[in-house]
């Protein structure tokens, strides 16, 4: 290289940038309407949340400083936080295990290869792109102690009727039994994650005189270990947000027994206007979401199989 | 090999702003259009013409055909009028993102139970103000007492009910009960001689479960047996005294003791309400059905009646106008907003809205106009409203009042938890939202 090549390059190195970083930037400039609308529509309002949950704000006036007030009132001044918060955590203790095993069970059954599967596929997954009031409302009627359903069905052979959603005996245990209505979302990817176990290893499991629960046991399971994992997040994160079934059903009664987290948030913003309350709550359940979600990541590395880590 | 032309941190930042700067200016210039005014009516000229926005909770254009009766408004004023129905579903979200933002209409309605926050916090202007005496005069007393707060009345109704209770002539016929019951024994009794508990058959049914119509429907309860939610000051809690307590003691043993009535563990509305599918003999409800009713009457005889009171007490019934019009404080337009407000407390309006929208008008000239309302089952709902009153204190913080009363019904009622102990505990939280006020 010359001493004028030399000189050229350095002054286009000063002038300009390197091909890496000029990619970079352009990029960047593309994605800047996104980032823009990011930091407009997502990031601006999480800040504004975590600032009006340090305020007493009522939507109408002007917001007032508390500090920490919203945070030690949910222990020391609130009986329903508490109650809402044992109800979320009743509902996801039971929805989430009962919704993966039903999930997982149908994929089993729509993994076979029978006639017209296909459309037993589309029907189980139906209810998933229905609307959740449509949903609610249909349950409704299922669920009504006089005229529905299922009380027919329970009086046909002897049983007396049950107050399904109304009795507070009975709420949780029936919006859980609703939840899975729509596990067909969570039976799909169940379905496409059995797909892609290889065969082999079922015969070399036949071979060495498993049996159809062994198989499943020893080899379905495993190697769907890191499906279960990803639906169990997902179902978790789900269902601690829980709203629409307890606000069109039972607006959290019986007696507050399904007074579900975002229920009660939501009265306290939009009811009684405690704005700063609500958020405060909003991100508490944010930090109990985390803590949960980090758990499971450290628990899912003792019983989670990646095919891909054989590699690393 | 291709030479790449080469973008230095000037060029970005440059392209950057000037991206920025368009995105900006195209909001600035956006947010500083005025809105397209529909075509002019009337007679003023559209350089001096102002658009006065409305928001309600009803349908008013296919309810009562508002837009004939706003181009009147724009034909006498020059100002055009834009009615926005806001289904209620959607209407706390988008009253209070328009309340944070400064972004209200000129005017809108409000639930009788916020008029007091909204007056006390400067949101509305109140009503009486600019609306002749002479016109609040002719509304119902009992309507009045709703949006009465601080000497002032906040808002104009549009609609008036009287709570009352249907009753199964018929089914009255067949368990022999001759009357109609008008005191609480009675209707106990009448409650046990009704209720048929393995057909499914309830003698009485009143609104439970934990919401603000059940609240409502309680405060009427509590008038009736002496009884308030707060004190005649308004200063502290009387949740916890005698009459309210005693009235949630006879509710609960509706329920749980005599079984005549259904909690909300026992019964949900059928397809065609549990009333109209012969499921309860005697019902909580109001003159807002009648109109349905009236038109598709029940297959079976019926009447409605006023709610039974304690024999040892007063005859006091219940009334409520639900929504208000309100005027926006921060209105840009507050002399063309007061005006329309005339309007709508005037009688071409109150008028056509009795005639198309709901015959029983808050305003009583209106209403001894309506020949309908001298006819049953219109003139017993006519009669309640004479003993009616709002049975709802009007306080800035009702809506934390109310939330421990409903907290504490519902345990009583539903729950079916002494009275005396959830009331007090209910009474120790109202006073605490009254302190904190």
């Amino acid at each position: 290289m010359s001493v004028h090549q030399s000189a050229v390059g350095e002054t286009r190195r000063r002038r300009g940038l390197r091909l890496g970083t000029q990619e970079t930037l352009w990029g960047l400039f593309f994605i800047l309407p996104w980032i823009i609308g990011f930091i407009i529509f997502m990031l601006s309002p999480i800040v504004a949340s975590f600032w009006l949950s340090l305020q007493k704000y009522e939507v109408i006036t002007p917001p007032q400083w508390v500090g920490l007030g919203n945070y030690s009132k949910f222990l020391l001044e609130d009986p329903l936080f508490m109650k809402s918060l044992y109800n979320t955590f009743y509902y996801v203790l039971f929805s989430v295990p009962l919704g993966l095993a039903v999930a997982l069970a149908l994929a089993l059954l729509l993994n076979l290869n029978l006639r017209g599967v296909s459309i037993f596929r589309s029907l189980f997954y139906l209810p998933v792109v229905t609307p959740v009031v449509a949903t609610s409302l249909l349950w409704l009627w299922l669920f009504n102690p006089q005229f529905g359903i299922l009380n027919y069905l329970l009086t046909r052979v002897g049983v007396p009727p049950i107050g399904w959603i109304s009795d507070q005996v009975w709420s949780k245990p029936s919006l859980i039994l609703m939840s899975l209505w729509t596990v067909g979302g969570t039976m799909v990817i169940f379905l496409a994650g059995l797909q892609g176990i290889p065969t082999h290893l079922y015969e070399a499991a036949q071979i060495d005189g498993a049996n159809n629960w062994q198989r499943f046991l020893h080899v379905t399971l495993p190697m769907l270990s890191s499906v279960i994992f990803f639906n169990l997040v997902l179902g978790i994160i789900g269902s601690f947000q829980t709203f629409t079934q307890a606000y069109v059903m039972t607006g959290g009664g019986p007696v507050n027994s399904t007074l579900f987290y975002a229920l009660y948030l939501y009265r306290n913003a939009f009811k009684l206007l405690q704005m700063g309350y609500a958020s405060a709550m909003a991100w508490v359940l944010l930090v109990i979401i985390l803590v949960l979600t980090w758990l499971q990541f450290r628990l899912g590395r003792s019983w989670v199989y990646y095919e891909g880590e054989s590699f690393k | 090999m291709a030479v790449s032309s080469p973008l230095s941190r000037r060029d970005f930042l440059r392209a950057t702003v000037t991206l920025a700067g368009i995105t900006a200016l195209g909001g600035v210039v956006s947010a500083c259009v005025a809105p397209v005014a529909p075509a002019q009516s009337g007679a003023a000229p559209a350089a001096q013409a102002t658009t006065l926005t409305i928001w309600s909770i009803w349908d008013l254009e296919k309810e009562m055909k508002a837009s004939e009766l706003f181009a009147k408004f724009t034909e006498k004023t020059g100002d055009q009028v834009e009615h926005t129905y806001v289904p209620g579903d959607g209407w706390d979200e988008k009253f209070n993102a328009g309340a944070a933002g400064k972004q209200l209409p000129d005017i809108f309605v409000a639930d009788g139970i916020n008029i007091a926050a909204y007056g006390s916090r400067k949101l509305v202007t109140p009503a009486s103000d600019f609306v002749d005496q002479a016109i609040l005069d002719d509304y119902w007393p009992g309507i009045l007492g709703e949006v009465r707060w601080e000497g002032k009345h906040w808002g104009l109704s549009i609609e008036l009910h009287s709570q009352g209770m249907v009753v199964n002539k018929e089914m009255f016929k067949a368990k022999g009960v001759d009357k109609v019951p008008t005191t609480w024994d009675e209707w106990t009794e009448a409650g046990k001689a009704l209720t048929d508990s393995e057909g499914g058959v309830w003698g009485i049914n009143f609104p439970t479960g934990r919401n603000e119509y059940v609240a409502w429907w309680i405060s009427l309860f509590i008038t009736q047996n002496g009884g308030s939610l707060l004190s005649a000051d308004g200063t502290k809690a009387a949740i916890n005294e005698p009459g309210a307590v005693g009235a949630l003691d006879f509710l609960r043993s509706l329920v749980n003791d005599s079984k005549v009535a259904p909690g909300a563990s026992q019964i949900q509305a059928g397809p065609e309400g549990a009333f109209l599918s012969k499921k309860d003999a005697m019902e909580c409800t109001g003159s807002w059905n009648l109109l349905q009713w009236v038109n598709t009457p029940p297959p079976f005889d019926w009447t409605f009646a006023p709610v039974p009171h304690p024999a040892d007490k007063e005859d006091l019934q219940g009334i409520g106008g639900g929504w208000h019009f309100c005027q926006w404080s921060e209105t840009p337009h507050p002399d063309n907003t007061a005006e329309l407000m005339r309007f709508l407390a005037g009688d071409e309006w109150m008028t056509a809205a009795a005639e198309r929208f709901r015959p029983m008008s808050p305003r009583k000239s209106i209403a001894d106009k309506m020949d309908v309302l001298k006819k049953e089952p219109w003139s017993l709902a006519m009669d309640i409203l004479a003993i009616g009153h709002a049975n709802r204190p009007v306080h800035p913080q009702y809506p934390l009042i109310t939330n421990a009363a409903q907290e504490a019904y519902d345990s009583i009622i539903v729950g079916n938890q002494p009275a005396q102990a959830a009331l007090d505990q209910a009474a120790q939280q109202i006073n605490e939202a009254l302190a904190s006020q």
